[in-house]
């Protein structure tokens, strides 16, 4: 079961006070903020997604008295900065790295069903490694709308772009992401069949 | 739950790999610093974060990323836009400043190495749009006037183009050579019955010439687009009345090769099995509103170019193009028809496009095609 995620997390209240040097308003931004950015930048590909996250959260409370906006702005701030050190990141990457295992959250790993964790494990193996695969426009869409949880008009200011771009690009990313997870699922079928003839 | 415009269960996929991604960065001096006395941001007992999960990520720069600019001419069989109609549909186009002033998604351009610089915290939400970044600073006035003088130069050379043949660049040379570079990727054009602008999407697949990317102006000749509002407006052209949620036209036509050529049927809300309308109402252009839901229907042909030459594309569907070049194609539609195939060299297109029922549909499209000089 999908959590649900909620853009409910910052207030203008929080902010304000984060604003005005209050070290637990501040806190509180960091805890919404840093998770979606740890993984926004696993999801990248990010080698050391702590560093990205960080070094984000660190231009963010650092700039924060000079910030005026909404929730939804400081956002799409953070996740400018965060796409941003992503970019210089790639391109300071040379190769291709090697993939290796999602870490599964406690809450996920916690049900007793251990057929259901496993499950639930090699899809988001599967959908993870499909979306490595896609066009970096598409990747970056579904991981600001899917992991980052920001909205259309969020997403389209941390790219740059605009919202009916947006729209197309994440419209195109579902659609190959769907066939590359449909073509992944028969592939396997067709190894398990190959499998048991042989 | 969210709606991110995709299917259930895929949806919950995403959620679920959301979930699987999230966790809290490790300690980090400096930001601790910044929090204060706070206490640590994990127990010194815990488990170290584990290891990235790296996903095996192309760069940035796409594979054709510079290599090739789509020019489209195209026919607007039905062209009604019924802008006003479909105004304050899709989500608002007016988006926040950036607040990061280096050019993230260009490739070959190092980006500084702050991101974002201490000066750049964000501006107030009434701050002006920020630039496209199309055309460098050029001036929307400057940059309508360039794209102007370069659609009536290329028009011009589509005229000659499709009048004199394929025989005419024999040489080698792109038809589109004398006009130079275009101002920006995102005008693509059809002189007599629309004009299609599209925002540069980014991805260089030029085919945002259609909805919901772009759009259809049904202008009868060349517009006059000193006023950006129009624009501005194309976001608000999609979804038209009539459909649940935004689609592309690809989504509701499909194309099919046949022995004539191509037979394209869209299934649009208005149209059934009683009314027998291979396309979608034409919009009254006088009262768009009083006709919805309707749409124009872009379905022509264009000319890729790239610095090596160039290749046709013929858009089947409305929402793009379908590549003749069978290096572009894969990337750019994978959902082309099974079983179609395209011609694979020039004389073999060029017979293709003989005998392609195109004649009506260009049939003033370009306005009287002159007499040949010879």
């Amino acid at each position: 079961m999908p959590v649900n995620h909620s853009r409910t997390d910052l207030d203008d209240a929080v902010i304000e006070q984060a604003r005005a040097g209050d070290q637990t308003a501040m806190r509180q931004v960091y805890d919404l903020l840093g998770p979606r950015l740890v993984g926004y930048a696993r999801g990248q590909g990010i080698e050391d997604p702590d560093v990205v996250a960080n070094e984000t959260l660190f231009r963010v409370l650092s700039g924060l008295d000079r910030f005026t906006g909404t929730p939804a702005a400081l956002r799409s701030w953070a996740f400018t900065i965060a796409h941003n050190l992503i970019v210089d990141e790639h391109r300071r990457r040379a190769r291709r790295p090697p993939m290796s295992d999602v870490e599964v959250p406690a809450s996920m790993a916690a049900p007793v069903d251990v057929e259901l964790v496993v499950s639930v494990r090699v899809d988001v193996d599967r959908t993870l490694a499909a979306i490595g695969e896609l066009a970096p426009a598409q990747r970056d869409v579904l991981l600001l709308r899917h992991v980052a949880d920001l909205t259309l008009a969020e997403t389209a200011e941390v790219l740059g772009k605009r919202a009916n771009a947006v729209k197309q690009l994440q419209h195109r990313a579902t659609k190959a992401l769907a066939k590359q997870l449909a073509d992944t699922a028969v592939t396997r079928n067709d190894a398990a069949t190959f499998t048991r003839v042989s | 739950m969210n709606d991110h415009h995709a299917p259930d269960d895929l949806a919950a996929q995403l959620d679920a790999v959301g979930d699987a991604l999230e966790r809290p960065p490790r300690a980090d001096a400096r930001v601790d610093a910044l929090l204060g006395a706070a206490p640590p941001l994990r127990s010194p007992f815990a488990a170290p974060p584990a290891d990235v999960t790296p996903l095996p990520v192309t760069t940035a720069a796409p594979k054709r990323r510079t290599a090739w600019i789509a020019v489209a001419a195209a026919l607007t069989l039905l062209a009604g836009i019924g802008a006003v109609a479909y105004a304050g549909a899709g989500d608002d186009p007016t988006l926040p400043v950036a607040a990061a002033e280096d050019d993230a998604g260009d490739a070959d351009e190092s980006a500084p190495d702050d991101a974002l610089a201490p000066d750049d915290a964000p501006a107030p939400d009434d701050a002006p749009a920020p630039d496209d970044g199309v055309g460098g600073d050029d001036s929307p006035a400057e940059s309508l006037a360039d794209h102007h003088a370069w659609l009536e130069c290329v028009t011009d050379q589509f005229r000659s183009f499709f009048t004199d043949g394929f025989e005419a660049d024999a040489d080698g040379l792109s038809p589109l050579e004398e006009c130079g570079e275009p101002p920006s990727i995102r005008g693509l054009f059809a002189d007599g019955l629309g004009f299609c602008l599209a925002p540069d999407t980014g991805d260089a697949t030029g085919d945002g010439c259609a909805p919901p990317d772009g759009g259809w102006f049904p202008f009868g000749e060349l517009p006059d687009l000193e006023n950006l509002a129009d624009l501005e407006n194309l976001a608000d052209l999609w979804p038209p009345p009539g459909l649940d949620d935004w689609r592309s036209l690809d989504e509701v036509c499909s194309s099919e090769s046949t022995e004539s050529g191509v037979d394209i049927v869209c299934e649009w809300p208005p149209c059934d099995a009683d009314t027998d309308c291979p396309f979608p109402p034409a919009c009254d252009e006088e009262d768009p509103e009083a006709s919805a839901p309707c749409l124009g229907f872009d379905f022509g042909f264009g000319l890729e170019v790239d610095p090596e030459g160039f290749g046709f594309s013929v858009p089947f569907g409305g929402d793009g193009h379908f590549f003749f070049d069978p290096e572009l194609l894969p990337d750019t539609f994978p959902d082309l028809p099974e079983g179609f195939e395209f011609p694979a060299d020039l004389p073999e297109l060029d017979a293709w496009f003989e005998d392609f029922p195109w004649t009506d549909a260009f049939d003033g499209l370009f306005g009287e095609p002159e007499p040949a000089d010879a």
